[in-house]
């Protein structure tokens, strides 16, 4: 008969392996890429936040890519000869910018605009800057896991079609016409995740609330530069580029030279860029700035 | 500046405009402090200090941290310092124990390093069955052992706890003090406690450092603090039979006398009446003398004392 075994005691298993991190530790200006690939796994977790705008950028790009295949094939060739109204297909790749568009601004409204104020509402500043993290640590991590999001939308779909496009190409004379497709939807796909990455996220690090930063992002981007675009039309068109979904279209049509999906009313491509440019700037120095406040403020409490 | 310091201020200085947060603090704790009471009334200046300690505002004079200059290495410091805060700091959607590497991560362990001391440290802290459970449904209880959990995943050198039975239960409170009491000999690692709970100080630290107004008013062994009121003149002298008798006895000879039971009181002598002359007294009036030995005061009064010390120092500076 044997006695039976002691119980260990509560975090004995603990005490007896105890050795003191003698390793080395990472220098805090690596510590963005932490920050960074936590928020990318907290926005993949749930199918609301990211995998459902990115489903419908992944449809999107396949949809167009389709139309693209049968716009280039005989049939389609032979219809456009005889006179057929195809000149529509050309439109596609707008139209495709207006789905990422949309998807992006779900990003927007699922992970961005709440990002630093949900942070702010949990008291995660305190969790952050009690550490060697310091303000531009979680700017850069917070910016770029958002622009890796957006990336996905507006840059690897236009991309890739791009480049697909390109191997659509019958000869090397239109392979030659072809090949500024790609480095142009990069330069959209850049211009468009910068805006649609800082702005949010400067609006949600006003915000001490994160229904709060929604309904501020919402108000900017459906309501605020909406009525600024709407004085464009009737004063002077390169305001309407204050909007970042009409600076991006302007860009698309503009690069892509899509005379076809051309409005009445669009500003000159310099107010598209310039403004989506400005605006990501001005963003990332707001951003900045009011997290580096909650840097000094959000440890040791109030006394 | 002495290296061999867990913290060294000279003439450390803070102000936010008009607020003079910190003024011309002087304190030095050695490395032989385990656990250091941080006290002070609401904007004695206790969380401007530790900002300060931390590296994470700038501050006129200087200071040492674990040897460290905050103004220049702070992000160094807080690689070797864990902080516990009494609000909740909890990112949402997060169990436990990813909560615990993220913390280790960045703290700059490695990712897998941060992992398995992730888990370390839940054990520690008592959470072992319930660590892959989101931090959202934990209980207050389970709140504050995260928190600790948190602090010290990355195996700090100081510990800076921030009221740290805040809303627990008395069993649970009980709990979280031995874990804190334990920690200098398991850890190795100091610990800074900043608390209003006198009976929390009183039961877990060997260091108190008082602050008031901006300004330290003592750093110290507990003992020395309590040995400052510590005198032949005041005293806790059990009797026999009828403390009272005793009393009139005393005050009648101009002492200051509180019967604390039916056969004892505690006095303060005046500066004619000696220890000899109180057993003389006592047995002219047939008292029989059990004990006599100096009062010890309790954290409450050693702490008032030194508030009200400083604050008559002021007011006679004043006159």
């Amino acid at each position: 008969m044997t006695a039976p075994a002691a119980a260990p005691q509560k975090g004995a298993i603990y005490d007896l392996g105890y050795a003191r991190y003698a390793g080395e530790r990472r220098p805090p200006s690596t510590l963005w890429r932490a920050i960074m690939r936590q928020q990318l796994a907290h926005s993949w977790k749930t199918v609301w936040r990211f995998k459902l705008p990115l489903f419908a950028a992944i449809v999107t790009t396949i949809v167009c890519g389709v139309v693209m295949y049968f716009k280039q094939s005989d049939v389609m060739r032979e219809f456009q000869r005889a006179g057929a109204p195809v000149s529509w297909l050309d439109g596609i790749v707008v139209y495709g910018y207006e789905v990422y568009r949309i998807s992006a601004f779900m990003v927007t409204m699922t992970i961005a605009a709440p990002l630093v104020a949900r942070d702010e509402q949990t008291g995660a500043f305190t969790f952050y800057f009690a550490r060697p993290v310091r303000a531009r640590d979680y700017v850069i991590g917070k910016l770029a896991a958002v622009a890796i999001l957006m990336g996905a939308i507006f840059i690897a779909g236009p991309f890739l079609l791009a480049v697909y496009r390109m191997a659509l190409a019958r000869d090397l004379g239109e392979l030659s016409e072809l090949w500024p497709w790609v480095p142009r939807s990069l330069v959209i796909g850049g211009l468009a995740t910068a805006a649609y990455t800082a702005l949010p996220l400067a609006i949600s690090s006003l915000a001490n609330r994160r229904t709060l930063a929604l309904g501020l992002w919402a108000a900017y981007y459906i309501v605020g530069v909406s009525m600024v675009a709407a004085i464009g039309v009737a004063a002077w068109a390169p305001l309407m580029a204050i909007d970042p979904a009409q600076a991006v279209k302007t860009l698309v049509v503009e690069l892509f030279d899509l005379q076809v999906a051309r409005g009445n009313h669009m500003p000159p491509l310099w107010a598209a860029i310039a403004s989506l440019v400005a605006q990501s700037a001005v963003a990332v120095v707001i951003l900045f700035q009011r997290v580096r406040a909650q840097s000094l403020g959000s440890v040791g409490g109030a006394s | 500046m002495i290296a061999d310091a867990i913290f060294d201020l000279r003439g450390v200085d803070k102000r936010y405009g008009a607020v003079h947060a910190l003024r011309g603090v002087v304190a030095h704790v050695d490395r032989n402090a385990r656990v250091i009471g941080l006290l002070g009334p609401n904007g004695a200046g206790k969380s401007t200090l530790v900002k300060a300690l931390l590296g994470i505002i700038a501050f006129d004079g200087e200071a040492r941290v674990l040897g460290l200059d905050p103004r220049t290495d702070g992000p160094a410091i807080r690689a070797r310092v864990g902080y516990m805060p009494e609000s909740d700091v909890f990112l949402g959607g997060m169990s436990a124990v990813e909560l615990c590497t993220y913390a280790a991560e960045l703290s700059g362990l490695p990712r897998t390093e941060a992992m398995q001391r992730a888990h370390a440290a839940l054990y520690y802290a008592g959470l072992e069955d319930k660590r892959y459970q989101e931090v959202d449904g934990y209980s207050t209880g389970m709140k504050q052992r995260v928190k600790l959990a948190q602090a010290l995943v990355h195996d700090p050198e100081l510990l800076f706890l921030d009221e740290p039975t805040n809303g627990l239960d008395p069993r649970a409170r009980d709990e979280m003090l031995e874990l804190i009491a334990e920690l200098p000999d398991k850890r190795g690692c100091a610990i800074v406690m900043s608390t209003h709970l006198l009976t929390d100080v009183d039961r877990v630290c060997d260091t108190a450092v008082i602050m008031h107004q901006g300004t330290v008013r003592f750093a110290g062994t507990i003992e020395q603090l309590r040995e400052r009121s510590r005198s032949d003149r005041d005293l806790l002298i059990e009797v026999r039979a009828d403390a009272a008798r005793l009393g009139e006895v005393l005050v009648g000879r101009g002492a200051k006398v509180e019967v604390t039971s039916p056969v004892a009181v505690r006095a303060s002598l005046p500066a004619g009446l000696s220890l000899r002359g109180v057993l003389e007294l006592a047995r002219a009036a047939g008292l029989q003398v059990r004990t006599i030995e100096p009062h010890r005061e309790s954290m409450e009064q050693a702490f008032l004392r030194v508030i009200d010390e400083a604050d008559g120092r002021r007011e006679r500076g004043a006159a």
